[in-house]
């Protein structure tokens, strides 16, 4: 599966890459992670509860940045392992500095998934990696935010993590909107009548 | 013009393209003249009217064209004729019901196409499920090439019989060894079968002509048979020059639909494979042409899904009217790669033309009166073919014949399907279970395919210990 997009954050791009640097706030940008340990230099392991329809575990996942050119680019690789299956994935994240004062990140990369997890099948997968990926920039937004207001009065962090219903409920908001865009879904839709009006087509002509 | 100076127009039409009319006219004109050999001849062997056949066979390719173009923007280009898959599981369901003339009463039809109705659901459903579960692996799961090469071969082989009969004639009650109609009979078949031979071997790559070997064929077979007197002249003046392709809509309440359900509708396994390796073929050669013309790649391969419900939509269209089940042609195929035009407009015309076409009775009328002998000689060369090209997808997928799983599996539909069907009544297994659904027996070639898809899920969920090698050479 293909992950690509790009983000732009309110902020410098010193800060977004500090802030990537955090392990403390890539766990909170997870769902369902609790924290991440740092188990090595750019290397991070932590456990992670999935819950994706009706598939749901815990993740024993590691997390490793590589190719690290700051504060420019860096490769991101994700392995998870666990009872409702595996994820791996590897991603090139890029960071450009705005001139005003922005910064926007593009991400660019691929994602495997096996095991009883892939059987919910692909279009849920999807759904649910997009908004894994929306509701992870939308709790850097905020991070970030709580970091630079930090930053300028010099006081702590102050700033919490979404709970899981919250991003469960994003993720259902995700489904329903994406459905009607499903070709397979639509063909549905357009088979029904259709097959309803040849029936009674056939009937009458058959007479 | 510094900057970009637009490419040279590759010429060739994408699949959303549509050519000036009178272009979209003519090649809808090529699309029909190959997809009608092969389509009329599939009427005939199932003892289908020729002309109700080409109009709803048209309308759905039509259906199914209209409805990838509403579900995902873009048509996906593929003509759908019927399907000789289905050929020996109709026969059956005629053979048990007596018919004996050329084309079957409305009734007997009506029970066959019950079937075709089952067989859409089946695509359709099947569609639904690769969909949701990630693709060609689920599918290659279920029903691995060793199935479905397999049943490829019973359908064809199964049929060897069939083929003799007609190219000898002896189907006939009035057959008689040592009378000179008999030597007659043989001739025409003789000629057909060498002229089919011929030509599709050395009119290979002659540019359009080289994908019409049947029809040429059959008009070699058919000018043979006019100073034999194989040929019923009588039948012709008889209908009105146009006239409304009979319409059967189909029953579900007679003794035989059960086994109508069952043995024409497991025939799906045998197209799905096939419509997804058109898809593929035809995916790649979109997106050649799309990348020469500078233009945005169709992707079409990435909808096995979606095309094998089109697949059952079509077939849904053609049960409901009374025409035969159908799977989209590699012969259409053929005619887009060669003359580079995938445009789904100019197929939807080719469908409105087969529309019109069986609403003219002469047409029809010429149909009928080409010799059985010459089908007979076709249908050596064509199942034989069904059958080989079971043997080629066994090939190409690499399947590994030195595995005792899959030998057994391949084993047993192969004894199963072709033994059954020519050894036994109609091709109905004597199996004294469920009489209340098939109270003629069990279909051999349904049998044998359910028996095949039932041990491989049994490797499945039990693993072999481990796989025989092949040997290295």
């Amino acid at each position: 599966m293909k992950l690509d997009g790009e983000h732009v954050f309110n902020g410098p791009r010193e800060d977004v890459w500090e802030m990537f640097y955090d392990p403390a706030v890539l766990a909170s940008a997870v769902p369902g992670m609790d924290k991440l340990d740092v188990v090595a230099e750019n290397v991070y392991e932590g456990v992670m509860n999935v819950r994706i329809g009706p598939v749901s575990g815990k993740f024993q996942g590691k997390l490793s940045l590589t190719d690290v050119v700051e504060p420019e680019s860096l490769t991101l690789m994700v392995d998870g392992k666990g009872a409702p299956g595996y994820g791996k994935g590897v991603g090139k994240v890029v960071f450009t500095q705005n001139p005003d004062g922005t910064t926007t990140i593009k991400y660019d990369g691929d994602m495997n998934i096996g095991g009883a997890l892939a059987s919910v099948g692909q279009r849920m997968i999807d759904s649910v990696a997009k908004s894994m990926i929306r509701s992870a920039f939308e709790t850097l937004d905020k991070a970030l935010e709580a970091r630079l207001a930090a930053k300028k009065t010099g006081t702590e962090v102050n700033f919490t993590p979404p709970t899981q219903t919250e991003f469960a409920s994003g993720v259902a908001k995700d489904m329903v909107g994406g459905f009607t865009k499903v070709p397979e879904f639509r063909l549905i839709l357009y088979i029904l009548p259709v097959v309803a009006i040849l029936v009674i087509l056939a009937l009458v002509l058959g007479k | 013009m510094a900057t970009a100076a637009p490419k040279a127009k590759v010429m060739g039409y994408l699949p959303n393209d549509t050519p000036p009319f009178g272009q979209m006219v003519l090649l809808g004109l090529q699309h029909v003249l190959t997809m009608f050999p092969a389509t009329v001849l599939c009427a005939i062997l199932m003892k289908f009217p020729v002309s109700t056949v080409l109009t709803v066979t048209g309308l759905g390719t039509v259906v199914a064209l209209v409805g990838a173009k509403l579900a995902m923007g873009k048509y996906i280009p593929l003509y759908y004729g019927s399907s000789f898959s289905y050929i020996a599981a109709v026969s059956a369901i005629m053979a048990a019901k007596g018919v004996e003339t050329a084309v079957a009463p409305p009734e007997v039809i009506a029970v066959a196409t019950a079937g075709f109705i089952a067989t859409g659901l089946i695509n359709i459903i099947m569609g639904i499920i690769i969909r949701a579960s990630g693709g060609k692996e689920a599918l290659d799961k279920i029903l691995p090439p060793i199935v479905t090469g397999s049943v490829a071969v019973t359908i064809g082989i199964g049929l060897g019989a069939v083929a003799l009969q007609m190219a000898t004639g002896t189907f006939s009650s009035t057959f008689d060894i040592n009378a000179l109609d008999n030597l007659k009979w043989l001739a025409a078949s003789m000629v057909t079968l060498l002229a089919a031979f011929i030509f599709s071997v050395y009119l290979q790559g002659k540019g359009f002509i080289g994908m019409l070997p049947v029809l040429l064929a059959a008009i070699v077979g058919y000018v043979v048979s006019i100073p034999l007197g194989l040929v019923n002249f009588a039948a012709f003046g008889q209908e009105a020059l146009i006239r409304a392709p009979s319409i059967v809509f189909p029953v579900f309440n007679d003794p035989l639909t059960l086994t109508a359900i069952v043995g024409i509708g497991v025939m799906a396994i045998a197209t799905i494979p096939e419509s997804t390796a058109h898809l593929y073929q035809i995916s790649l050669y979109v997106d050649h042409l799309a990348e020469e013309q500078g233009k945005e790649k169709y992707n079409l391969s990435r909808y096995i899904g979606l095309n094998l419900m089109l697949d059952g939509l079509n077939d849904l269209v053609n049960g409901l009217f009374g025409s035969t089940a159908g799977t989209n042609y590699g012969e259409n195929n053929s005619l887009m790669v060669i003359t580079r035009n995938y445009s789904g407009p100019s197929l939807i015309t080719a469908g409105v033309i087969s529309i019109i076409l069986g609403f003219i009775g002469p047409l029809a009328e010429a149909i009928a009166s080409v010799p059985t002998a010459v089908i007979g000689g076709l249908a050596i060369y064509l199942y034989g073919v069904i059958g080989m090209q079971g043997v080629a997808l066994m090939i190409a997928e690499k399947v590994n014949l030195y595995d005792p799983k899959q030998l057994a599996i391949g084993a047993t539909i192969l004894v199963v399907g072709i033994g059954g069907n020519i050894g036994f009544a109609n091709g109905f297994l004597p199996v004294p279970i469920l009489r209340s659904v098939f109270p003629y027996g069990w279909p051999a070639i349904a049998t044998g395919a359910v028996l095949g898809i039932l041990m491989n899920l049994i490797t499945f969920y039990w693993k072999p210990p481990f796989e025989r090698a092949a040997p290295t050479k």
